[in-house]
């Protein structure tokens, strides 16, 4: 099963072969309709439409069941924020609170709409990221034109993360057998175990620059040279075609918008 | 006569962090296609060789040089880095470091790019590169489903995909089992005989390196102190081990029987000490000066494990019922490839990791029953790498730690550690951030670190990688006179020769399983059993079973068998 | 144009790897409730500063990669995360740099001036990071009015703790180690 960014997804998903340039525009594409649309019922549709795409492009979703955490926490973070720091007129207040903030029914209309918005983006999020492999954004990022050398450090982060990981938990266990305890009930002498884990990981780091950057030199890595690429980065018919209608109904959306005031919603206090 | 492709005039170099020269005019050459093997002890300069071969000094790291490197006529100090690179590859010691990309695929196109090659160009030669490594399969592997031996080898085909004329490889193999090893020096040596390239090899295994190199050369101190071909190099040996340096077994076999068999030449190999053996006729008899029968050892166990199974998050079965006991003042090596569960059965013992199925009792206690920390006291864990268990600001510090996090008065925690310090040579050095200190210091402060907190079975992960002979035996004579004192050792290790010469016991561990258990003599002798891990016995103990049935493990018991009613076949 | 060597991306590659798995654990760790992708605790700022105040940029660079994908990881790569967050965590260190530049400060803090100009620039930092990060919040409309200044606070104190308590240590133990390298930056 191949391997995508943190996600094995299967083989079958026809996402996965999806250019990644389209899998970045996409990713950028739901962003910015997030933002742009502000009307709850069609923010809510499009993300039922995204919970369907997961069925449709064989994404399991028994396997980012771990994001439906984040995404109740990312509601409870909206929710509170609104029900307690909003005053927000609408037909009916259903309470007021001391501190001069009020819940009325438009409240809870606007969090809801800001509760889309934000799961829109993070189901965008999630399903690209199950059909997008780490080299994806890293190719994805130089077919975007941007230098090299940036794509490649975040291939270095990807590369590196991993292997920093089992350092972690070489140092952790190691304190262990000496005697540290990292579930000590002071939270002063917890942060100091945590804190001691900071030397020898950082010492691992700094002599694997030194080594890194002896063997990208020999590889005859050079940022100011031109490189050629293995990988072709061209796009298809099919591909600009998509490309084109994706920017297209970005730009439209955000025309229709700001020109005719579609996607809005009355009395809504966050236009543009 | 031909240009050497290699030249090293009168080099000097010195860090610019160090007061003193590292390398100390140093003066060789190397002939297209030669293949050279680099020795000497940890500390003699032989990476900074290395890195001034591949012009990495003067132009990337500072500090100030004299003499100078001329590669194919090119003088390093004047000549850009990207022409140099262009003839030359390096392959360092860490496999983890030279895999910069995702996936195979990607490593071994990585410097293709770089250069700016034609896609066609690029997939030929990656093509190419796969196939003399034996990496074709792996192509679209990440460096996280690969071993040390295949990451290696992905670092080997990198380099090679360019074509350099000259390849460095500096401790290749050090960090890997014996299989991949073997695979190394087997993909080395189609490299020179196919293709052509000349190849540096830095190693402390002298048996591979006489086998494979034409000529050697001894570093010590920066200065090179010997170069011959390989055959005369070995040839005084008494020379090559006081600078650190342990030739291959059968050598020294014949040197120490001098007196005995008077030979032009000393062997190198396998090969050649069987046809001196031919020569030679000896009266077979019973040797029972032979030490190291395992005894009978009737105390209480310290260590049950009990069909132990052990599963992985994601699935691996790692351990598939493995039942041992391990009791007090033995001096157990536990054997076996990457893969096969050492690390994985080392971990159960010290509790890290509870058994799937089974019970694993330590001390009569279950493993699921007691805190790590406390087992820590009775079992002391000291991890193959030193950097991963160094966590404090000196060496004081770090033998304190755990006698501090117990709670210890401070008189007696500076007593313990002033005893430590002194047993591992580091007495001296208390005020030293344990980061400065060179590798072989760093292990000895880990082992000392643990040793501080007295306990009485010590479980050594791998004590020799990247170490010298001399530092390796230096541990091992260590780990020795602990077990003569009464503490139980458990040593995991890839050296034959070391487990030959110290353990007592050794278990062999293949996927997961134990497929033996026994005696050293037992176990070593055991030829099938160890060919089936692809582990090679010590090359004595091979010799010796050209002419008798008896386990023989060290030179010493080699020489005192051929002593021992030697007839020489003058005809 | 930047003139970027190898060593340059060395060290945001490995900063950022480095960083990135904190960055979960510090997510998952401490989070606040009320404010998504956030952590009471933000350790791998203690890490980042410190690999900023040594290589310059190029450590900040490796934070805000590592902070971008780690939250980007939790709460969806949106705009939203990038710019709170992301750019959030490459203001902070850069401000800290430039401090220590302007005072000619010594990161490996031999003396009570250095000591108390690392404490200043950390809180300064901080300060000015969690106006930025929950001012494009309220921006974005994350949060209302009211919870700002709870952000701006719980920001201030998690940053700072963070970067005093696991950054101190590195500063004063390491610093005699890397000054011997020439990534250094103030040996360049």
């Amino acid at each position: 099963m191949p391997r995508t960014f943190f996600i094995y997804v299967e083989e079958k998903s026809p996402l996965l072969k999806l250019h990644p340039l389209l899998k970045i525009s996409s990713l950028l594409a739901i962003n910015l309709l997030a933002w742009i649309i502000d009307s709850p019922v069609i923010l809510l549709s499009l993300t039922i439409t995204l919970l369907l795409a997961f069925k449709l492009f064989k994404i399991p979703l028994a396997r980012i069941r771990k994001f439906i955490v984040f995404a109740i926490l990312i509601v409870q973070a909206v929710m509170l924020s609104y029900l307690l720091g909003s005053t927000i007129p609408g037909n009916i207040v259903f309470y007021r609170f001391p501190w001069g903030a009020y819940i009325s029914d438009m409240t809870l209309v606007y969090a809801f709409t800001m509760i889309m918005k934000f799961l829109l983006m993070l189901w965008g999020s999630t399903l690209l990221l199950a059909v997008m492999r780490d080299t994806d954004i890293v190719y994805g990022l130089i077919s975007m034109k941007i230098p090299y050398y940036l794509a490649f450090t975040v291939n270095l982060a990807f590369r590196l993360s991993t292997v920093f990981l089992e350092d972690y938990a070489k140092v952790r266990d190691a304190m262990i057998l000496r005697g540290t305890s990292f579930s000590e009930k002071s939270i002063v002498q917890r942060a100091r175990n945590y804190v001691r884990l900071g030397t020898p990981l950082m010492v691992i780091a700094i002599r694997r620059m030194f080594e890194m950057t002896n063997t990208l030199i020999i590889k005859g890595f050079d940022p100011s040279r031109k490189r050629s690429h293995l990988y072709d980065f061209n796009l298809t018919i099919r591909d600009k075609a998509l490309l084109l209608l994706i920017s297209t109904t970005v730009f439209l959306t955000f025309l229709l918008k700001t020109l005719w005031g579609l996607f809005t919603f009355p009395g809504w206090p966050f236009n543009g | 006569m031909d240009e050497p492709i290699i030249r090293v005039e009168n080099l000097w170099w010195r860090y610019s962090t160090s007061k003193d020269w590292v390398l100390k005019g140093v003066d060789f050459s190397v002939a297209k296609g030669e293949i050279v093997g680099v020795v000497g002890p940890s500390g003699a300069g032989k990476t900074t060789l290395c890195l001034c071969l591949a012009g990495l000094i003067p132009k990337e790291i500072r500090g100030s040089m004299k003499g100078r490197v001329l590669i194919d006529g090119m003088d390093t100090s004047s000549t850009s880095l990207t022409d140099i690179v262009e003839k030359v590859g390096i392959v360092f010691q860490d496999p983890e470091t030279q895999f910069v990309t995702m996936k195979v695929l990607d490593e071994v196109a990585f410097p293709l790019e770089n250069f700016g090659f034609s896609k066609t160009e690029m997939l030929k030669r990656i093509d190419e590169a796969l196939k003399v490594t034996r990496m074709t399969q792996y192509k679209e592997k990440y460096p996280f489903e690969l071993s040390g031996g295949q990451k290696q080898r992905v670092a080997i085909a990198s380099m090679l995909a360019r074509r350099p004329e000259i390849l460095i490889l500096d401790e290749p193999t050090s960090d890997l089992d014996p299989l991949g090893k073997q695979e190394i020096f087997s993909v080395l040596s189609e490299l020179r005989e196919k293709y052509g390239v000349t190849l540096i090899i830095v190693e402390h295994d002298t048996e591979k390196l006489a086998r494979y190199a034409d000529r050697i050369l001894l570093l010590y101190d920066g200065k090179i102190v010997k170069q011959e071909p390989s055959r005369k190099f070995f040839k005084d040996v008494s020379f090559l081990i006081e600078k650190g340096v342990y030739p291959p077994q059968v050598t020294e076999v014949f040197y120490k029987l001098d007196s005995l068999v008077k030979l032009d030449t000393l062997p190198i190999t396998l090969e050649e000490a069987y046809r001196i053996l031919g020569r030679i006729s000896v009266k077979k008899y019973a040797l029972p000066s032979l030490s190291r029968r395992l005894e009978k050892n009737t105390s209480k166990p310290l260590i049950i494990m009990e069909n132990v199974e052990y599963v992985y998050p994601d699935g691996t079965k790692a351990l598939k019922g493995i039942s041992l006991e391990v009791r007090k003042g033995e001096f157990v090596a536990v054997i076996g490839q990457n893969g096969s569960g050492k690390t994985t059965l080392i971990k159960h013992i010290v509790g890290l990791l509870k058994p799937t199925k089974g019970i694993v009792k330590v001390f009569g206690v279950d493993t699921r029953n007691v805190d790590i920390s406390e087992l820590a006291w009775k079992i002391g864990y000291v991890y193959q790498s030193p950097d991963h268990q160094l966590f404090c600001t000196s060496v004081y510090e770090e033998c304190a730690y755990a006698l501090r996090n117990a709670g210890m008065p401070e008189k007696e925690i500076r007593k313990r550690v002033e005893k430590v310090l002194k047993i591992v040579g580091l007495a001296g050095l208390e005020d030293v951030p344990p980061y400065f200190l060179s590798k072989g210091q760093r292990q000895r402060l880990a082992v000392a670190a643990v040793l501080a907190m007295e306990p009485e079975v010590m479980l050594v992960d791998e004590p020799t990688t990247g170490q010298d002979f001399a530092q390796s035996k230096g541990i091992m004579e260590l780990l020795k006179e602990l077990n003569r004192s009464g503490r139980t050792i458990i040593v995991v290790t890839h050296n034959m020769r070391l487990v030959a010469e110290y353990a007592k016991r050794v278990i062999v561990l293949k996927d997961g399983r134990v497929i033996a258990d026994g005696g050293v003599r037992e176990v070593m002798g055991n030829f099938e059993i160890l060919k089936s891990t692809f582990i090679d016995p010590p090359q004595v103990t091979v010799l010796a079973r050209k002419f008798t049935k008896e386990t023989v493990l060290t030179v010493e018991e080699m020489c005192k068998i051929l002593t021992g009613g030697v007839h020489v076949d003058e005809g | 144009m930047m003139n970027v060597s190898v060593k340059n991306i060395v060290v945001t590659g490995v900063t950022a790897g480095l960083c990135l798995p904190l960055a979960l654990f510090a997510i998952i760790l401490v989070p606040i409730p009320g404010l998504p992708a956030a952590s009471g605790f933000w350790i791998p700022a203690g890490f980042y500063f410190v690999m900023t105040l040594w290589f310059g940029f190029w450590g900040a660079l490796g934070g805000h990669i590592a902070t971008t994908l780690a939250m980007g990881y939790f709460f969806g790569y949106t705009l939203q995360i990038w710019a709170d967050g992301g750019l959030g965590d490459l203001i902070a260190p850069l401000v800290c740099f430039l401090i220590f530049k302007m005072t000619g400060a010594d990161p490996e803090l031999k003396t009570k001036r250095d000591y108390t100009i690392w404490v200043v620039a950390v809180l300064a930092s901080s300060l000015v990071c969690g106006l930025w990060v929950h001012t494009v919040n309220l921006l974005f409309g994350v949060i209302t009015w009211p919870f700002w200044w709870v952000g701006v606070l719980t920001y201030f104190i998690g940053d700072s703790l963070a970067v005093l308590i696991v950054g101190t240590p590195l500063l004063k133990t390491l610093t005699g180690y890397v000054k011997a390298s020439s990534m250094y930056v103030w040996s360049q």
